[in-house]
C-alpha cells in the first residue's frame, strides 16, 4: 500500500506525463500533493453512481472519470469485490476514507474505500422491523446519517459501523442534507408531502416539522448555512409537470423564496453557487443556468449546456467544472436500459469532454481534497 | 368447432404407393378422395360413423390454407407433456413467457408479434381481458381440452363468430361432446403430486340427461409451494439459494350442457368459475430475498351457442357471453403509507354474435357475421372512472372449395368506440382488416402448399390507456400484417412399419408497426416503451412420424424448429436499429421421443432455447444465455371391464439445468410428478 501511495505521488508530480497505462492511471484518491506539507485543495475527478435498471437485470456500479486524461473505468465495486453493488444504488456519501452507498432495491448499505472500493462492510436491513430501503446518506461528525423510503433516518457510527439510532420523520424521504448543525429531511409522501423534517443532530431528535411547497424531494445548504430545497412540483391532469423550483427555506417564518424554476439542482460543498436544470415532465424546452446565492439578488445565468435527455448536474467545488450526465435518445426516448454519457464543462459551460457513461447515469460526486 | 379425428391423411383411398415415393416425389394422385365415410362398417351407429368422417375431410380441408397445429389428449400424453405451456413449446412459432413454477404466469406469442395478438377461443368464445389483453394460459389445465389447436392466420372454416378472425393466431381449447354410443354416463378422476408441494386433484363427470341432452361437470384444484431450490450467480459469487413467496392455490369448476340431435341444430351451453390465490415471488433481487406481493383473480363466465341449419343452403349460428373477473393485488412494504398497496381491477364484458352461412353451389359458400361486445373495467390503479368500449364487428367471408384449391378471402370492419364515467376517455378506432389464403392440394396428394395474408391489428388495453402515469390515451392500434406461405407432406398411414409421417413447413414474413411493447417489472406492473416498427422473417418447421416396429412396438417421433429474425426498425441509423427484440430467441426447437408397448410407454423429450436478451438493445449486460431442458415421462393404461386406470410419472428438467426464461425469474431445476387417474 505504502509503495502504491510513493509511485503515484511520483507519477502526478511528474505532471500527467507518464501516465498511459492502466496502473499508472490516478485511482480515486485523496489527491495527488499530499508529499507536500501546505497541502492545497484538489480535485482528482469524479464518481458517477449508475443506477442500472431493475426489471432487465442491470445491476448498479461506480464509474470513475479522472480529470487527467477523462478516462472512464467502470464496474468499480464488482471489479474489487467480485460481486455486485446490487440493485438500484441510489444515493452516496463519500466521506472520510470511504464511500457509503445507499442501495434501495437490496435494502443494502455498502460501505467501501474511496481508495479502491474494496468493501468495508455490508449492512442488509431484510430482517428489521421499521428501517427498509435506504434512500441517502449524509455524513457529519463522527456519523453518517441514513434516510430510509420506510420514513425513518438512522445514524451509524462510522468506526464501529453499528446503527447507533433511528428517527421517525414523514413519508417517503429522499435527499437530505445538513446546515448548522441540523439535518433537514424533505417528506415527498409519493409527491403529496409538504414538509420537511428538521433533526438537531447533538442529540439526534427531531425538533419540527418545516411547512414547505408540495413535493420536496432534495434538500442542500450553502456555504453561509442557508437551506435550499428543491420542488418537484405537481403533475396537471395531462400529466405535465408544474410548479418545480428550488427554494430558500425561512427558517424562523414560513416565507420560503423562490429563487430559480428547476427539476435537478445542486449547490457543490462549501460553495454559494447553485446550479439548476429546468426540463419539466411534458415539456420540450430544457433550460440550464447557474444562480449566485449570495449579495441577495440571487441572479439567474443561463449556460450554455445541452444534452439529450439531462439525468443529473453537479458541479466540481474545486474546480468549479460542470458534469451534466444524461441518458441517450433511443427510439425518440431517453432510455433506461442502454448506457448514458456524461458531459464535462468548464466553469462557463465550454465543453470539455463527452465520456459514455453506465445505465441510468444519475449520480455525481467529486472526489475532492480540502484544503488544510 | 367440432372436434373429431385428427387431420393426418387417412382417407382410405390413398393406397400404399405412396409411402416410399413420396420422401422424394410428389404422391401418385388418388381418386376418389372423401367418399370413403364409413361404407364398410356395419355398426350400429353408421349414420353418426358418416358424418364423423365426412367432417373429419371438412375440417381436414378447412385446416390447409394456414398454418394449423394441433393436439389431442392422446398424444398429450404420448410425448409426455406435463402442463398446457409444454404443449405450446412443442409447436413451431411459438414463444412462451414463464415466470417459473406451476401456476407462474405464462403468456403465448406467435411468431414474434407479441402475446396480445394471440387470442384464446375456449369451446368457441374468445377468453377476452380487457385490462391486459394478454391471457395468462397457467390458468387452464390440460385436462379441461380434448384438443389445443394453433391457428395463424384464418383457417377455411369461414362460419365463425367475427371475433375470431380478430387475432393474428389463435390458440383454439376444445372439448368435444361427450360420447355416448356405449354408456350412459362416465366419471374420471385424477390426483397428481409433485415435488415442491403439487397436489392438484381433478375430477370430470359426464352424464347423459335425457335424448340428445348430455351434460359434463369437471372440477379442478391444484396447490403448490413452489420454494425450489435455484443458483445465483452474483459474479464470482455463486449461492444456491430457494425460491419464496411462491406459493399458491386455485380452482376451477365448470359445467356444461350440450344438445345434439342428429339433424343439423346443436346448443352448447357452459357456466364457469375460476379462482385462484398467487403469491408473486418477484424479480430475484441481490442480498433481498424478501418479497410480499401476492394477486387474488377470479373470473366466472357463461356462453351460450346455438346453431342450426335451414335446407341444405343455409346455416346459422348465435353465441352470447357474459363474462366477469376481478384481480386484487397486495404487497406489504414498510414504505408504503399504512404498510400495505393493494390494487383491484373489476371488468365485466357482456358479447353477442349472430352468423349467417350460405352455400349456394357445393364448391361456393359465404358467411356473414356480427359481433357485438360492451366491456368495462372498474379499478383504483387508473385514473379515469370506470372507463368502457363498445366493439363492433362486422365480417364477410367467401370461400371455394373444390378439387385441389382451396381458396378464402375475408374482410373484418372493426368499430370502437371508448367512453369512460368520468375522466378522459380513449381515442376511439376503426379499422377494416382484409385476409385471403390460398391452398393447393395437387391430386389430392400428400403435398399441400399454402399462402396468405393477414392484416390485422389490436386494441390498446384498458391498462395502456388508462393505467395511472403509464396510461396514454391516445394511442393507437397495433398493426400486425402477415405474409406467409407453405408446404405440408403428409403420407398415409398403411401398413408397412411407417404408420405415419407429417411435415409442415412455413416460411413468413410479418410486419408489425405502431408496436406496444411491455417490459415485465414483476408479473402485474409493466414498463411499457413504444417500440414502433418490428420487422419479423421465420420459418417454422414441424415433423411428426409414427412407425410401427412390431405389434408391440411403436414409436412416435415430434419434432419442431423455429427460426426467427425479429428485428427493431423504429430508428434507422440509431445505436440499436435491427437488434432482435427483446425476449425472441434465433433459435428454438423441440422434440419427443415416445416408445408405446403394452406394457409400459415411454417418452423422452426436449426443448432448446438459443440466447436472447432482456432489452431490445443487443448488449452482454442484458443477455440470457441460452438453455435446454430435457424430460422423461413413463404411463401405463389399465382396464378391467368397465374400469379404466392409468398411472404416470413424470421427471422433469433431468440435467438439473439452470436457466430463466423472463430476466431474474428462475426456472425450477429437477423436478418429478405422479399421476394416478381413474376412469368408470
Amino acid at each position: 500500500m505504502k509503495n502504491l501511495k510513493l509511485w503515484l505521488m511520483v507519477c502526478a508530480a511528474v505532471a500527467f506525463t507518464a501516465c498511459d497505462n492502466d496502473d499508472d492511471t490516478p485511482m480515486p484518491n485523496e489527491g495527488g500533493n499530499t508529499q507536500d506539507s501546505t497541502a492545497v485543495a484538489s480535485s482528482t475527478g469524479f464518481l458517477i453512481q449508475n443506477k442500472g435498471n431493475e426489471s432487465t437485470g442491470i445491476d448498479g456500479d461506480f464509474s470513475w472519470v479522472n480529470y487527467d486524461d477523462f478516462t472512464i473505468q467502470s464496474g468499480l465495486f464488482a471489479s474489487a469485490n467480485g460481486r455486485s453493488l446490487g440493485q438500484t444504488p441510489n444515493n452516496v456519501c463519500i466521506y472520510g476514507s470511504k464511500i457509503y452507498t445507499a442501495v434501495s432495491t437490496s435494502n443494502t448499505i455498502e460501505i467501501c474505500s474511496k481508495s479502491n472500493f474494496k468493501s468495508i462492510k455490508q449492512i442488509s436491513f431484510a430482517d428489521n422491523a421499521t428501517l427498509s430501503q435506504p434512500r441517502d446518506v449524509v455524513g457529519y461528525g463522527k456519523y453518517v446519517y441514513v434516510s430510509f423510503y420506510s420514513g425513518y433516518v438512522c445514524k451509524i457510527d462510522t468506526a464501529s459501523f453499528e446503527i447507533t439510532g433511528s428517527v421517525a420523520v414523514g413519508e417517503y424521504p429522499e435527499k437530505m442534507a445538513v446546515a448548522n448543525g441540523k439535518l433537514y429531511v424533505p417528506n415527498s409522501n409519493y409527491g403529496t408531502g409538504t414538509t420537511v423534517s428538521e433533526i438537531d443532530l447533538s442529540d439526534f431528535t427531531k425538533t419540527r416539522d418545516i411547512t414547505v411547497p408540495t413535493n420536496p424531494v432534495q434538500m442542500d445548504a450553502d456555504a453561509q448555512g442557508n437551506v435550499y430545497m428543491l420542488s418537484s412540483g405537481t403533475y396537471d391532469e395531462n400529466w405535465h409537470q408544474q410548479n418545480a423550483a428550488v427554494y430558500r427555506l425561512d427558517l424562523t417564518g414560513n416565507n420560503h423564496k423562490k429563487i430559480a424554476d428547476a427539476t435537478m439542482m445542486d449547490i457543490p460543498d462549501g460553495t454559494n453557487t447553485l446550479y439548476v436544470v429546468n426540463s419539466p415532465y411534458g415539456s420540450t424546452t430544457v433550460s440550464y443556468g447557474t444562480v449566485a446565492l449570495t449579495g441577495g439578488k440571487d441572479d439567474y445565468t443561463s449556460l450554455p449546456l445541452s444534452a439529450d435527455a439531462p439525468a443529473a448536474i453537479a458541479a466540481d467545488p474545486i474546480t468549479g467544472n460542470i458534469v451534466l450526465t444524461s441518458y441517450n435518445l433511443v427510439d425518440g426516448y431517453a432510455s433506461y436500459t442502454t448506457p448514458g454519457y456524461a458531459n464535462i464543462y468548464s466553469p462557463t459551460g465550454n465543453l470539455l469532454r463527452k465520456v459514455e457513461a453506465g445505465i441510468d447515469p444519475s449520480g455525481i460526486y467529486f472526489f475532492t481534497r480540502k484544503a488544510d | 368447432m367440432e372436434n373429431w379425428a385428427d387431420t393426418r391423411c387417412e382417407g382410405k383411398s390413398c393406397k400404399r404407393t405412396c409411402v416410399a415415393a413420396c420422401f422424394i416425389l410428389l404422391c401418385v394422385p388418388q381418386s376418389g378422395f372423401g367418399q370413403t365415410a364409413g361404407t364398410d362398417s356395419l355398426s350400429a351407429g353408421i349414420k353418426q360413423m358418416q358424418t364423423v368422417e365426412v367432417k373429419a375431410d371438412r375440417k381436414e380441408r378447412n385446416d390447409r390454407t394456414v398454418s394449423v397445429q394441433s393436439i389431442t389428449r392422446e398424444q398429450i400424453q404420448e410425448q409426455g407433456i406435463t402442463d398446457l405451456a409444454d404443449a405450446l413449446r412443442r409447436m413451431s412459432g411459438t414463444n412462451i413467457r414463464d415466470y417459473g413454477g406451476a401456476g407462474g404466469m405464462k403468456t403465448l406469442s406467435v411468431r414474434s408479434m407479441g402475446a396480445t395478438h394471440t387470442g384464446v377461443v375456449y369451446d368457441g368464445m374468445a377468453v377476452t381481458d380487457c385490462e391486459s389483453g394478454q391471457i395468462d394460459l397457467s390458468r387452464f389445465s390440460l385436462e379441461q381440452a380434448d384438443r389445443l389447436t394453433l391457428v395463424v392466420g384464418d383457417n377455411a372454416d369461414i362460419f365463425v363468430p367475427a371475433r375470431t378472425l380478430a387475432s393474428a393466431a389463435t390458440l383454439y381449447l376444445s372439448s368435444e361432446a361427450p360420447d355416448f354410443t356405449e354408456r350412459h354416463n362416465r366419471w374420471e378422476a385424477q390426483v397428481t403430486s409433485g415435488a415442491f408441494g403439487y397436489v392438484n386433484p381433478h375430477i370430470k363427470f359426464e352424464q347423459r340427461l335425457r335424448t340428445n341432452w348430455s351434460m359434463r361437470l369437471q372440477a379442478d384444484y391444484l396447490r403448490a409451494d413452489n420454494r425450489y431450490p435455484f443458483t445465483q450467480t452474483n459474479h464470482t459469487l455463486v449461492t444456491r439459494e430457494k425460491r419464496a413467496n411462491n406459493a399458491l392455490k386455485n380452482g376451477t369448476a365448470e359445467l356444461d350442457i350440450y344438445y345434439r340431435p342428429q339433424s343439423a341444430r346443436s346448443f352448447q351451453g357452459k357456466i364457469y368459475y375460476y379462482d385462484s390465490w398467487k403469491q408473486l415471488p418477484g424479480q430475484v433481487i441481490y442480498y433481498n430475498p424478501v418479497n410480499h406481493e401476492s394477486q387474488r383473480f377470479r373470473n366466472a363466465f357463461g356462453q351460450a351457442h346455438f346453431q342450426t341449419r335451414w335446407g341444405s343452403r343455409w346455416a346459422y349460428q348465435a353465441n352470447l357471453k357474459a363474462n366477469y373477473a376481478e384481480t386484487h393485488y397486495r404487497d406489504e412494504g414498510l414504505q408504503y403509507p399504512n404498510h400495505v398497496k393493494e390494487n383491484i381491477y373489476q371488468q365485466q364484458e357482456y358479447y353477442a354474435s349472430m352468423s349467417l352461412f350460405y352455400t349456394p353451389l357445393a364448391f361456393l359458400s359465404f358467411s356473414l357475421s356480427s359481433d357485438y361486445a360492451y366491456t368495462t373495467l372498474s379499478s383504483d390503479a387508473i385514473d379515469t372512472r370506470r372507463p368502457f368500449r363498445h366493439s363492433a364487428l362486422e365480417s364477410v367471408a367467401a370461400k371455394y372449395d373444390q378439387g385441389d384449391i382451396t381458396a378464402t378471402a375475408t374482410l373484418l370492419v372493426s368499430v370502437f368506440r371508448n367512453g369512460a364515467k368520468e375522466g378522459k376517455q380513449a381515442r376511439d378506432a376503426h379499422r377494416l382488416s382484409p385476409s385471403v389464403a390460398l391452398a393447393w392440394r395437387p391430386g389430392q396428394g400428400c403435398f399441400t402448399w399454402r399462402a396468405s395474408y393477414k392484416d390485422i391489428f389490436r386494441m390498446p388495453t384498458f391498462t395502456d390507456n388508462y393505467y395511472t402515469w403509464l396510461g396514454n390515451r391516445d394511442l393507437l392500434p397495433e398493426i400486425a400484417r402477415q405474409f406467409s406461405t407453405g408446404l405440408t407432406l403428409a403420407v398415409p398411414s398403411s401398413r408397412h412399419v411407417l404408420k405415419s409421417l407429417e411435415m409442415q413447413t412455413d416460411l413468413y414474413y410479418n410486419k408489425v408497426t405502431d408496436k406496444i411493447v411491455a417490459m415485465p417489472m414483476n408479473m402485474f406492473y409493466w414498463n411499457m416503451v413504444n417500440v414502433g416498427k418490428v420487422d419479423i422473417m421465420g420459418v417454422d418447421t414441424k415433423v411428426s412420424t409414427g412407425l410401427e416396429a412390431t405389434k408391440w412396438l411403436r414409436l412416435e417421433l415430434n419434432a419442431n424448429y423455429t427460426y426467427q429474425y425479429a428485428v427493431n426498425v423504429t430508428s434507422p441509423g440509431g445505436t440499436y436499429y435491427k437488434d432482435q427484440i427483446a425476449y425472441t430467441p434465433s433459435h428454438s426447437g423441440g422434440g419427443a421421443i415416445a416408445l408405446l408397448t403394452p406394457w409400459l410407454n415411454v417418452s423422452l423429450h426436449g426443448t432448446a432455447v438459443s440466447e436472447r436478451y432482456s432489452t431490445n438493445a443487443n448488449m452482454d449486460l442484458t443477455r440470457l444465455k441460452p438453455y435446454h431442458e430435457i424430460g422423461l415421462a413413463a404411463y401405463r393404461d389399465f382396464h378391467w371391464r368397465k374400469f379404466g386406470c392409468m398411472l404416470r410419472a413424470d421427471l422433469m428438467n433431468l440435467t438439473n439445468e439452470q436457466y430463466e426464461i423472463v430476466r431474474l425469474y428462475p426456472m425450477p431445476g429437477r423436478s418429478w410428478k405422479i399421476t394416478i387417474k381413474f376412469i368408470v
